[in-house]
């Protein structure tokens, strides 16, 4: 019982991106209508592939929508909101290296995937540290990349 | 046929500093493979920029590379026998045998089996490639724009009719993967396609950028998943080496193994993914007695042996055409082109260090693996056992480094991560993500050689069906595509 309201989850969100695919097949169709150019040396032009593509996603997205199966079920809520959860303080993280660093940025965001994983607090911060400046230390300065030192130290 | 360039490539591959990436390589590589989310295209899209900043030249580079993708082969088998958990696509058929035979406490039988595989494919394999890598050399020569776009379409037919049981969906990757190839410059009209008056994608969707994101960051939101759903388990590893018998049992699978193997991994868009899963499903049909699927050796050693193999065979394709066989390789003719290298038969004769020290390493990489595995087949179990706390924030801050060491940019590295989260929701509506690595290396190819045939033909296209090669690759796409649906429907048939 529980296995076929699972597949029928799954197949309904599998009918919903079979529409998205094929709407967005429409979009790059409509988007390929403003693409401007002035001259090109072939006959086809830079609009063909595009609409061959957006022409093709449309009609698999069709034929998907058709027979759906082999996806699984979204997760849970509380899966979801984790997954969230991590992706939000990953990118806050990158954004934030510019002004604070990599390292600090680094170190808070290796602790939080850490926990998230399940690492009590203290793993979780020494996991952070040590991971954040070994890893520092190979692209710095061992493979000299330069990895931006945040503008809120004034460095 | 001349071998100088094999003698040049055995000097270069075994001086003594690529002698040393060539080990530091297949150690990195088999420790890549062996972890869960992290499988050979991962390995190498995040050592690729490494190797690059770290200023190797473009032979040691490609050495590095190649001993880490065999690592990665050998060390996929791994979590895939000990925690049914294949480190990539090429390794989920050796899971089917494979961890039922752990779970009955023959978890060293079978990694030792897979490793006499994954030799045994790996060496013959690239005896083949040797023989045969020069010939399709001398047949690339006659490839012109037509036979090159005929070839991009035989690729996707082989894709579409052999990866998964959705053709469907391999032709929805195959299409995204084609429509992200159209971002950006277009190079023959000079026109902006796609990029919304943003600067940051004037350029395109970097390829390290789509690789790491669709790979790594997806497998983090699936691991996380698993971690909280609490589907994430691992086995404990008891010692044991398999009998002679069983080894013995073993060899004839194998033998067949490598030979579809070197074939399918020949065949742009195939790969090892495709190879293992034709080897494990020709051995089951020959000699499945009920055992295939309860841990039957035969059920590891043949799609380790097809693996290798089509790894290697991967290669073909690549150095002759500038066609990859696999999403790996894709990587790699990304490695060559960051190099501004042109694959193709000039490069035997222009760049036989190159071409040379590449295959030489095959073998000095395939003897190293199966030295160091067997005896550290305990060492890299312990490594496996390290917690997903500490194995996922390396993972991404890997991915972060890998992608910003590469480009400098912040918007490259959330471009990752957003298609990261795109990939993930592929996955979970059973996508595969080869098709899309694959529709976006050929798509440049694909477009531009179309263009260019019918610009020189004047916009007729039957140049398309001109040449005997043209020709016959378009026989060849329309079999592979029609040949499963009749002879399914003729079973359907007979079946009533």
């Amino acid at each position: 019982m529980t296995s076929d309201v699972h597949t029928a989850t799954g197949q309904l969100g599998e009918r919903v991106a079979a529409g998205l695919i094929a709407a967005f097949g429409a979009g790059v169709i409509i988007a390929t209508t403003q693409i401007e150019f002035a001259f090109s040396s072939d006959p086809l032009g830079p609009r063909f592939f595009p609409y061959v593509l957006g022409g093709l996603l449309v009609v698999l997205g069709l034929l998907y929508l058709r027979s759906p199966g082999g996806g699984s079920a979204m997760p849970q809520r509380q899966i979801l909101l984790r997954q969230g959860f991590l992706l939000l303080v990953t990118v806050l993280a990158i954004l934030s290296y510019p002004l604070v660093g990599f390292l600090p940025a680094s170190v808070i965001l290796v602790a939080i995937v850490s926990r998230l994983f399940g690492a009590s607090l203290l793993q979780a911060v020494l996991t952070g540290a040590i991971q954040s400046v070994l890893f520092w230390a190979l692209f710095g300065p061992l493979l000299g990349t330069h990895l931006p030192t945040g503008s809120l130290w004034g460095v | 046929m001349s071998f100088d360039y094999l003698f040049t490539g055995f000097g270069v591959a075994l001086a003594w500093q690529n002698l040393l990436i060539g080990i530091a390589g297949c150690f990195l590589g088999t420790l890549i493979g062996a972890l869960p989310a992290v499988g050979p295209i991962n390995g190498i899209a995040i050592l690729l920029p490494i190797a690059y900043t770290a200023g190797l030249p473009p032979e040691s580079t490609l050495i590095l590379l190649s001993c880490v993708y065999f690592g990665a082969e050998y060390g996929g088998r791994i979590s895939s026998i000990l925690l049914n958990v294949p480190g990539d696509a090429s390794a989920v058929m050796t899971a089917i045998d494979g961890y039922p035979a752990a779970r009955a406490g023959r978890g060293g039988q079978a990694l030792v089996i897979s490793a006499i595989a994954s030799f045994c494919g790996g060496v013959t394999s690239s005896l083949l490639f040797v023989f045969f890598a020069p010939l399709l050399g001398l047949l690339a020569i006659r490839f012109g724009p037509a036979e090159y776009f005929v070839l991009m379409m035989f690729a996707f037919a082989t894709l579409a009719s052999m990866v998964g049981e959705k053709p469907v969906k391999t032709l929805i990757g195959c299409v995204l993967g084609l429509l992200l190839t159209t971002i950006g410059l277009d190079p023959t009209s000079g026109a902006y396609r796609f990029t919304f008056h943003q600067p940051e994608l004037h350029d395109g969707i970097e390829f390290i950028v789509l690789v790491i994101g669709l790979f790594s960051i997806s497998e983090i939101l699936l691991l996380l998943e698993h971690q909280i759903s609490g589907s994430f388990k691992p086995v404990e590893l008891k010692r044991g080496f398999p009998s002679w018998a069983d080894i013995r049992s073993c060899i004839p699978s194998i033998i067949r193994s490598i030979g579809s193997g070197f074939v399918i991994g020949v065949l742009p868009g195939t790969g090892a993914s495709v190879a293992s899963a034709v080897a494990y499903t020709t051995e089951k049909r020959l000699l499945d007695k009920g055992t295939f699927g309860k841990g039957d050796l035969r059920g590891v050693a043949a799609p380790e042996a097809a693996n290798n193999s089509a790894a290697t065979g991967a290669f073909v394709p690549m150095l002759t055409l500038g066609v990859p066989g696999s999403g790996t390789t894709a990587v790699m003719l990304g490695a060559l082109m960051l190099y501004s290298i042109t694959p193709g038969p000039q490069l035997f004769v222009e760049r036989p260090e190159i071409v040379g020290g590449l295959i030489a390493s095959f073998f000095v990489a395939n003897a190293l693996l199966l030295i160091m595995n067997i005896p550290l087949i305990q060492v890299f179990v312990r490594l496996l056992t390290l917690p997903n706390w500490v194995l996922v924030p390396a993972i991404l801050i890997l991915s972060i480094l890998g992608v910003y060491s590469a480009y400098s940019s912040i918007t490259s590295v959330l471009l990752m991560i957003g298609i990261g989260v795109g990939g993930w929701m592929l996955r979970k509506l059973g996508f595969d993500m080869a098709p899309v690595i694959l529709g976006f290396v050929l798509g440049h190819l694909m477009e531009t050689n179309l263009r260019n045939a019918l610009a020189i033909s004047g916009g007729e296209p039957q140049i398309l069906f001109k040449s005997t090669v043209s020709i016959t690759l378009w026989v060849m796409a329309a079999a592979i595509l029609v040949l499963p649906w009749w002879v399914k429907r003729r079973a359907d048939r007979r079946n009533g």
